[in-house]
């Protein structure tokens, strides 16, 4: 067994599950989830579709209310929130289902991203008094810095509906990052890409996770991305974790092998 | 994806002076623009026949209460059929601050008016702004529950508020005078205050959408769930939307009974707000230009078609006139916007004087590069 090099003698759980369960009529999406995530962790949820991984994020985000269980987040319970109260507290995800502001450009979107911190009055952002024109500024200035960490400064003007598919996912992560995260969650960031897009990512996801000091939760369904980028993974089958660990124990886990075996032999 | 190590501001910021330059001469083109209009007004007031001045008065009224709407529906993205109700409210309110203690008692001769009321007497801009502020209030009030609610649910909603407005001044006689209405209100309302007040829901609306309130309002009506996720309070700003909504169209309503010089509850039917509509959805749903265009457009093809409702004599056959004919008209127009022409007059897109700053001032308005030179890289 290898130990996992973020284990100290105190590990420091940014967020923590605690059986967190949630129910649809008859339908038990996750069932008594337990997770640790510690702080500054790159940490995976995989798991064959439907198992109840994007289910896990809504009732961390606050988009479903748990049936059972609690979901701490740096010590503060968070259950009963609402979705924007959860983001100010300082979780920002992303979509499965990529979800951006489609008519606005790519620019707004980024700038959407920041009004949950605004410190100012609707009166002082009309009449542009009490230093909100630098705020602005100052805002324009983060954003188009964000723009370029994510390679999109030159499609700034553009609307983010027109961008391709790999492009809005890129917005999407900028869009997070721009609410002041100390947690992302990112749900299937590697959709849709082809291996050397996975790569790119990977990378990426790295950069951002010491560049902005973050911990990141990321759901996958290709375990190759997760190998790579990873260092702890849980795996969700029919929404119970079947395993945890590091992508090596994982990776030889008998139950995660049956479990993705019994689905598609290769994902 | 570049590198992130060493990334400086430098590279976005060396664009902030000619930025500013902009945006100042922006303004300046601006407040030439009004001062242009204001001209034209001055002179309009003067000098057309009162004909005119009535067509434009309510073109600009029509102005004041699209822009209440699109900030609604258009920025917001949240389906509201209650602009009657606002509208109503505004148009009583106001109506019963500027009468004067001796029309009031004209009016109320079956049950006398509430004693509270019989004898305020405020100036037309104070009592306009309260008309406007109490609509804000009950919006807030409403909007609560209801702005929880979706679309067609939420269209329903705002519907039955606006329909009970109508059905309480029907019955409360001593504060509206019932079916009777209103008459003999001071026709205040002249070009100044119509366009002033159109001018003044322009400028709020333009700026509203460049300020990160805006961007959010706009953020809501394209994906409220994601809007959610980055932190936006929904019912917070939902609230507020639908509250400036509803102050505009109290104005609105308020300047209505100025210049007609009576209000009744038959002006604030359903057919008020689908008015409004129609105006919004025809110039774009989130532009203000092609809600300013449809609003005088609205109001210059009821005087035009006023005809079609007149009986008309084709050699053999005789029409009789069929009053309510123009309203036909224009719910096929809608009909037709929304069948085939989505975007309306102009999209979500505003005609905007870039283009021509660009002529005269090239230097100053040119577009930025995108990416800025490689040069400037810290
Ligand atoms: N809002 C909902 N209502 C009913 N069932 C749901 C809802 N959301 C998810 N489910 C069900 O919960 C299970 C887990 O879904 P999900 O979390 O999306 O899986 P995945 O692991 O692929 O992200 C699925 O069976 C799905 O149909
Ligand atoms: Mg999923």
């Amino acid at each position: 067994m290898t130990e996992n090099v973020r284990v100290g003698p105190t590990p420091d759980a940014i967020l923590k599950l605690e059986s967190l369960t949630i129910r649809f009529g008859g339908l038990v999406a996750v069932s008594s989830l337990d997770l640790d995530i510690w702080k500054g962790a790159l940490f995976g949820i995989i798991g064959p579709n439907g198992a109840g991984k994007t289910t896990v994020f809504n009732m961390i985000t606050g988009h479903y209310p748990p049936t059972e269980g609690k979901v701490i987040f740096e010590g503060k319970t968070l259950n009963g929130l609402r979705p924007d109260q959860v983001a100010k507290l300082g979780i920002a995800r992303t979509f499965q289902n990529i979800r951006l502001f489609g008519n606005l450009s790519v620019l707004q979107n980024v700038l959407a991203g920041m009004h949950c911190r605004l410190g100012h009055s609707f009166a002082a952002a009309m009449l542009g008094m009490g230093g909100y024109e630098r705020t602005e500024r100052a805002m324009l200035t983060r954003a188009e810095e964000l723009l370029d960490v994510v390679g999109l400064l030159g499609f700034k003007s553009e609307k983010a509906g027109g961008l391709p598919y790999g492009l809005q996912r890129r917005l999407e992560i900028a869009r997070a990052l721009a609410t002041q995260p100390r947690l992302v969650l990112l749900d299937e960031p590697a959709a849709g890409m082809n291996p050397q897009e996975v790569a790119e990512l990977t990378k990426f996801i790295k950069e951002i996770r010491d560049q902005f000091d973050l911990t990141v939760l990321v759901i996958e369904h290709h375990m190759s991305l997760v190998m790579g980028l990873c260092e702890r993974i849980a795996v969700l089958n029919y929404g119970v974790k079947i395993a945890e660990g590091s992508p090596l124990e994982v990776q030889h886990d008998p139950k995660v092998i049956e479990a993705y075996l019994g689905v598609k032999a290769s994902a | 994806m570049s590198a992130i190590a060493g990334k400086s501001a430098s590279a976005v910021s060396a664009k902030t002076p000619a930025r500013v330059a902009d945006g100042r001469l922006r303004i300046l083109v601006y407040i030439l623009i009004l001062a242009l209009l204001a001209v034209a007004v001055i002179w309009a007031q003067g000098s057309l026949d009162p004909y005119k001045r009535r067509v434009l008065s309510v073109g600009a009224i029509n102005v004041t209460l699209a822009v209440g709407l699109n900030i609604i529906y258009g920025y917001t993205g949240q389906f509201s059929l209650g602009h009657a109700g606002f509208m109503a409210i505004g148009a009583y309110t106001s109506a019963l601050l500027t009468m004067s203690p001796a029309q009031k008692a004209a009016n109320f001769f079956i049950i006398p008016i509430h004693p509270l009321l019989a004898n305020v007497r405020l100036p037309f801009l104070p009592a306009v702004l309260i008309g406007g502020l109490l609509a804000a209030v009950f919006a807030v009030l409403i909007g609560i529950p209801v702005l929880r609610l979706r679309d067609d649910y939420l269209g329903m909603a705002t519907l039955g508020f606006s329909e009970i407005v109508r059905v309480l001044i029907n019955n409360m006689q001593s504060i509206t005078n019932g079916s009777l209405g209103l008459k003999g209100i001071p026709e205040y309302a002249n070009m100044y205050w119509t366009f002033g007040w159109a001018a003044f829901s322009v400028i709020f609306a333009m700026r509203l959408a460049k300020t990160s309130f805006g961007r959010a309002f706009m953020a809501i009506r394209e994906d409220d769930i994601a809007a959610e996720a980055v932190g936006i309070d929904l019912t917070h700003h939902k609230v507020e939307a639908f509250a400036i909504g509803a102050f505009f169209a109290g104005v609105g309503g308020a300047l209505l009974g100025h210049w007609s010089s009576a209000v009744d509850p038959k002006m604030f039917t359903m057919a008020a707000t689908f008015q409004v509509l129609t105006i919004v959805v025809a110039g774009g749903l989130g532009s203000i230009t092609g809600t300013v265009i449809m609003a005088f457009a609205y109001a210059i093809a009821m005087e035009a078609l006023r005809f079609i409702e007149a009986p008309m004599n084709l050699g053999i056959i005789r029409i009789p006139g069929i009053p309510g004919m123009r309203m036909v008209l224009f719910s096929v127009l809608l009909l037709v916007v929304i069948l085939r022409f989505r975007q309306g007059l102009m999209g979500q897109r505003e005609l905007s004087i870039d283009p021509i700053l660009r002529r005269i001032w090239p230097r100053c308005v040119a577009e930025a590069p995108a990416e800025a030179p490689k040069g400037v890289r810290g």
